[in-house]
């Protein structure tokens, strides 16, 4: 059985809290909570978003949302010892690897400028068709790397950072890959600003996941991955093991567009078998990295799940007061930020939370604790109902 | 933050807080020697987590400053390339 555990050998991540894993970890210990207004393209609607110190190259082939999977993959790769295109007789030509990113700009929503040329009846350049091209996170990093695996992207609203890891782990464990650069990528992007927007739930002040006066989420850019791998390849690479990815499971609510399904069926079928999946029990969950998106409909359902099916010490804690809401990025930050969690047995406070909500009946995690937790859930809720869960161990 | 202290408080501040901080177990800062590699794994072992957290109290008890990993390099070696820079800056 131990030869088919997954293990993670590398994360990169950028966001608001920083360019890298490291520059993370100190805005956190340090609460850095940093707003700001959008300044790369026009935007009038003034609300907080998170956004990265990434500054904006107008470059019309490469997508902003590119760049930022580019940063956070190096992280990654570097970290788990695999070699780039420059050294094509290492190690990792013999392996097949994949890659396998979320998002919700880059595949369906990068060519608005070639729709406004067609609605105006001409086309004037290849420009955005370079641009859809290269909106293909996975395909151009499969290239760019010479790696010999599939490149998928996973569009499939919030979850899709969550899913594409569930996606990776599946590779492998098939044995369609000996190794998985799995994550997810978003830039803000008029588009999904705009739609938030018109939905009515984007706050005017910072998100306050789970509690009683929050009002709405706060949207934010980044983009995450982790290297997983079975300790096999690892060992031969000399790849440090960070955290084991024990399972994924995913469930669709069919209830609503928008809204999850109140009674949380959904969410609580994708954990009940992500648990068995993992062969845990409900009550090994030390930690919940929740969705945690401060909108009322959201918080109340994962709070309400939360409260009923786990034991009363499980630490509760929400990415994004710290990160905002950054869509098909969001499942692999909490992804990474969970492995940071259990590495050093602490967890942020959960940012935005000051009074408790009645109608969900626990706090998260309100200041900064060190805890002991083997076992972490993360979770991920979709627009269209769809649920995926995550179980991590520490190592 | 603290008054002018001596290269020697210096060092003592800084076993004890890596201790504290870094919850290092069964280590008491008689067992740190002042020019061990602290992030080599003959000597305390640490990661770049735990460097991180270093940078974080250097900030907080002597209000240095450290931008980048790449600065953090050249002074996060030993407790005594520590110390002589927090002498020099703080």
């Amino acid at each position: 059985m131990n030869n088919d555990k997954i293990f993670i050998t590398g994360v990169g991540i950028i966001s608001a809290l920083g360019n890298s894993f490291a520059e993370t970890y100190k805005s956190l210990l340090t609460n850095q909570i940093n707003p700001d207004k959008i300044n790369f393209f026009d935007c009038n609607i003034n609300k907080p978003f998170f956004k990265t110190n990434l500054t904006d190259t107008q470059s019309s082939s490469q997508m902003r949302t590119k760049e930022l999977a580019d940063i956070a993959f190096f992280q990654a790769i570097d970290q788990a010892k695999i070699s780039t295109y420059s050294k094509p007789d290492t190690i990792h030509r013999k392996l097949k690897i994949g890659i396998c990113c979320g998002t919700t700009v880059a595949s369906q929503l990068n060519n608005i400028e070639f729709y406004k040329q067609f609605r105006e009846g001409a086309i004037k350049s290849y420009d955005p068709v370079k641009q859809y091209l290269a909106g293909n996170i996975s395909e151009s990093l499969v290239h760019e790397h010479n790696f010999s695996g599939p490149g998928l992207n996973v569009v499939n609203a919030c979850s899709s950072g969550s899913d594409a890891i569930g996606i990776g782990m599946s590779w492998i464990k098939k044995g369609i890959c000996d190794v998985v650069i799995a994550g997810g990528a978003d830039e803000l992007n008029i588009v999904p600003i705009a739609g938030f927007n018109s939905l009515g739930i984007l706050s005017d002040s910072l998100c306050k996941p789970f509690d009683k006066d929050r009002d709405g989420l706060n949207l934010g850019e980044g983009a995450a991955f982790l290297v997983l791998e079975k300790k096999s390849t690892a060992k031969i690479r000399k790849a440090e093991i960070l955290a084991e990815c024990c399972s994924y499971s995913t469930a669709a609510d069919a209830y609503h567009l928008t809204t999850p399904r109140p009674d949380g069926l959904g969410l609580s079928t994708a954990i009940e078998k992500a648990l068995l999946n993992a062969n845990l029990k409900k009550e090994d969950i030390d930690f919940i990295n929740a969705h945690g998106t401060a909108t009322k409909n959201n918080d109340a359902v994962e709070g309400q799940l939360f409260k009923k099916m786990f034991k009363s010490n499980t630490k509760i804690f929400s990415t994004k007061g710290y990160t905002g809401h950054t869509l098909g990025a969001a499942g692999a930050i909490d992804a990474v930020l969970t492995v940071l969690s259990l590495r050093k047995q602490w967890i942020p406070k959960n940012a935005g939370f000051t009074n408790e909500d009645p109608d969900i009946g626990f706090r998260p995690v309100s200041q900064p604790t060190n805890y002991n937790a083997k076992y972490a859930l993360s979770t991920s809720l979709a627009f269209g109902g769809q649920n995926s869960a995550i179980i991590f161990r520490r190592v | 933050m603290p008054e002018k202290q001596t290269l020697e408080e210096i060092r003592e501040r800084l076993k004890e807080e890596l201790i504290e901080n870094l919850s290092l177990e069964d280590i008491e800062p008689k067992d740190i020697t002042n020019d061990e590699i602290i992030f080599d794994e003959n000597g305390l072992g640490l990661d770049s987590l735990d460097a991180v957290e270093i940078v974080v109290f250097l900030q907080r008890i002597w209000g240095i400053e450290i931008k980048d990993m790449e600065q953090s390099r050249e002074i996060l070696v030993s407790i005594d390339t520590m110390a002589n820079y927090i002498l020099e800056n703080a």
